[in-house]
């Protein structure tokens, strides 16, 4: 069996833990946030993707990675 | 348990299975070919990159769209225009609520980055992108009969390993394998120069190729969210010198605060490539995986299934191009800021 395939599974499958706990984080907050303040939630929720996005981006590198690994 | 399970919500399960299992068994579809590079399609007699193509198209589209939205422009705004206008002024308001005075300046750039890089996203999610284009002979060691439709090649779900050099000059003509066909991106194609009699051959004499498409998604180029990230990050020091002077570079070469604000300035150097290097490989990892996401779906379960990570990629591809411009406006705003001291 290729290492190739092997390498490409275990680095977006272990890059994904982080992000995973970030993004869960993340949105713990954001649902707190709103539960104490509903009127401001349409702030809180663009603030919240934004914190997404940059927690998802570690996942987007990590598979980055997968996809060189398998591809190239 | 007998409300939830009654006849009508059983028919509906038994149908939309069926239809998925029919999908793989009556319209198996060819796995596109998946490379990090952009093809190079033949256009016009050049080679040229087919995302540039759909940079292009997205070009055009927006062009187009400008032009119809600002002719016979109405005091009471309505049709297009409406539109037009509610977007705008939409984003205008989350410019100010993060830029403050300087929204105006920094609009135009922030805006063009984000209906780019929206267009360029949603072009890759229209039926014949990705999936219309040359048919050629099999670049590496794999390929898919193919089959004839009229003058053109369609693409069968029949994939061949090549075992001899790519030397047969017979081009079968016999349509006997199943066609791609429904929801799936089906493959089809078009003589590329003249090479009816340039195909290998399976050994009853069908053809094998490859589908390089004329159009992929320009956010899958890697030169495309490079560029894009280098534009965004060389206004943000061209705005930042304008602001301070030659002094916004003391956040950078930090001599006043001592050893630990040196270190901080030599973080914030390594920090201000990193966000290159973050910018276009955000936009570019989300942008190709949902390619090869919908890639895959298609080649697995060809009916039904893929319609939901359509919805994903729709959603995807608007939220990145919002970051994208909303990142690029963080930075802008946090550049003109003199560099406080904390300690």
């Amino acid at each position: 069996m290729d290492l190739q395939f092997l390498s490409a599974g275990l680095a977006i499958g272990l890059g994904a833990i982080g992000p995973g706990i970030g993004v869960g984080l993340l949105v713990m907050g954001a649902l707190q946030a709103i539960g104490r303040n509903p009127e401001a939630a349409p702030e809180i929720r663009t603030n919240m993707i934004l914190g997404i996005a940059f927690a998802e981006a570690i996942a987007i590198y990590a598979l980055v990675v997968a996809l060189v690994l398998k591809f190239v | 348990m007998s409300r939830v399970l009654n006849s009508k919500v059983l028919v509906a399960v038994v149908l939309v299975l069926g239809t998925i299992v029919a999908g793989k068994l009556v319209a198996p579809a060819a796995l596109p070919g998946i490379q990090l590079p952009a093809e190079m399609v033949p256009i016009l007699g050049f080679r040229v990159p087919n995302t540039l193509l759909h940079t292009l198209l997205a070009d055009i589209t927006l062009l187009i769209l400008a032009f119809l939205a600002t002719r016979n422009m109405k005091e009471i705004p309505d049709g297009l225009q409406n539109f037009a206008e509610w977007v705008i002024e939409g984003f205008y308001g989350l410019t100010e609520d993060i830029a403050g005075d300087r929204a105006r300046q920094w609009f135009p750039l922030v805006m063009t980055i984000f209906l780019l890089v929206l267009v360029a996203n949603w072009w890759e999610l229209v039926p014949g992108v990705d999936s219309v284009g040359v048919v050629e002979p099999p670049h590496g060691e794999t390929g898919f009969v193919l089959a004839k439709v009229g003058p053109l090649y369609a693409l069968t779900a029949e994939e061949v390993k090549l075992e001899y050099k790519k030397e047969g000059e017979k081009a079968g003509e016999k349509a006997g394998a199943e066609m791609g066909e429904g929801e799936a991106k089906e493959g089809e194609g078009k003589e590329g120069e003249g090479k009816e009699e340039g195909f290998p051959t399976t050994e009853d004499g069908r053809p094998i190729g490859v589908l390089v498409p004329f159009l992929r998604a320009s956010a899958t180029d890697l030169n495309f969210t490079l560029a894009l990230a280098l534009i965004s990050m060389a206004m943000v020091q061209y705005y930042g010198i304008q602001a301070l002077g030659m002094g916004y570079f003391t956040k950078f070469i930090n001599l006043k605060g001592g050893a630990m604000g040196f270190v901080v300035g030599l973080i914030e150097t390594i920090s201000e490539f990193a966000k290159i290097i973050s910018f276009s490989f955000r936009l570019f990892g989300n942008i190709f995986a949902g390619q090869v996401l919908l890639f895959i779906m298609a080649f697995l379960l060809p009916w039904l299934v893929p319609v939901p990570f359509y919805g994903l990629e729709l959603f995807v591809g608007l939220i990145q191009a919002f970051i994208f411009a909303v990142l690029t406006l963080a930075f802008l705003a946090n550049a003109v800021v003199a560099h406080d001291d904390h300690h």
